[in-house]
């Protein structure tokens, strides 16, 4: 499978798009600016995912994740330290407990939080796809990055190398960063960049 | 006065309808599942059905193809996260009366109020 900079750029105008209907969700849910990196495209190993979310949001993260399949197959993941996950449930919830820390209500807030993000990011790509993507339910999980990192699978394995879509947020006027990532197997990534080649071929 | 149902397993989005229907004269009746569903449907009959669809005990696709077995007649609307095309025909296939993405507002629900009711 050759990733030429053609593809790799048509990806990730394809995942821009993709995650502005996400960001425009997350905008109507916290009624704040939601502003947007430009997605980026890595393969990586277990341990190198692990060190990338640790740099990027620190040592203990919560996240949000929901398999889905059809089209194409995966795992989606919302991550963010808990800070800015405790400070997202505030901002939409009125009546939070308080505490520190997360509690149950919190968590199920996230969930749902994390189901309408990552719906709107999926199925975009199912739309573009022009097929249909199934979701299952999204589970939650607060936990240092590592053994997070441990607990990803895709397709029932543990998962060892992956190539994932990396989308950093930031919640302007709050604390509130994170990040989505796509993790997907080979095949999924094959069919994508079939659509993607088809877009490109359109273009010309 | 209707009677109205939502049903979603997340208190989330069943707390954001009641905090705007609680601005109306209807009846609030609540779900937090497909099973839960079909049996207040039996038992309550409501005049409109908020309905999701990915849910821990049955896909919202299952709940409204029981829903139409047990009244042809009910009216359902779709409100869930995933905005795909294809998740919408296949809901409109089944009879759904309409389809609305998460997150919703204040306005999008008291629209479909009035054009429902």
């Amino acid at each position: 499978m050759e990733f030429s900079e053609e593809r790799k750029d048509a990806l990730q105008e394809v995942i821009n798009i993709a995650f502005h209907r996400a960001a425009y969700s997350l905008s109507e849910l916290t009624q704040k600016r939601v502003e947007l990196k430009a997605p980026e495209v890595y393969l990586f190993s277990t341990k190198g995912l692990g060190d990338f979310l640790k740099n990027l949001l620190g040592a203990e993260l919560v996240m949000v994740n929901q398999f889905f399949s059809g089209s194409i197959s995966g795992n989606a993941l919302l991550i963010m330290d808990p800070q800015s996950a405790l400070t997202l449930v505030e901002l939409i919830s009125e009546d939070r407990s308080g505490l520190p820390r997360l509690d149950e209500g919190d968590r199920e807030v996230l969930l749902e939080i994390g189901n309408i993000l990552l719906n709107a990011y999926v199925g975009t790509l199912g739309n573009l796809m022009k097929g249909n993507i199934a979701f299952y339910i999204p589970n939650i999980r607060v936990d240092s990055v590592h053994a997070m990192v441990e607990s990803i699978s895709l397709d029932g394995q543990p998962l060892q190398h992956a190539v994932a879509v990396v989308t950093e947020f930031v919640v302007k006027a709050t604390n509130i960063t994170g990040c989505v990532v796509i993790i997907l197997g080979i095949t999924s990534l094959e069919k994508l960049i079939e659509v993607l080649d088809k877009l490109l071929q359109d273009k010309e | 006065m209707a009677k109205i149902m939502i049903v979603d397993d997340s208190s989330l989005p069943r707390k954001m309808f009641k905090s705007i229907l609680t601005e109306t004269e209807h009846t609030i009746l609540e779900a937090s599942g497909g099973i839960e569903a079909i049996q207040l449907y039996t038992a309550e009959k409501p005049d409109l059905v908020f309905l999701d669809l990915v849910m821990k005990d049955m896909h919202g696709l299952d709940v409204l193809t029981k829903l139409r077995e047990i009244d042809p007649q009910c009216r359902v609307i779709i409100v869930t996260a995933d905005i795909q095309h294809s998740t919408k025909e296949m809901a409109f296939k089944k009879g759904a009366l309409d389809y609305i993405s998460k997150p919703f507002n204040r306005d999008q629900i008291i629209e479909l109020l009035n054009r429902y009711l």
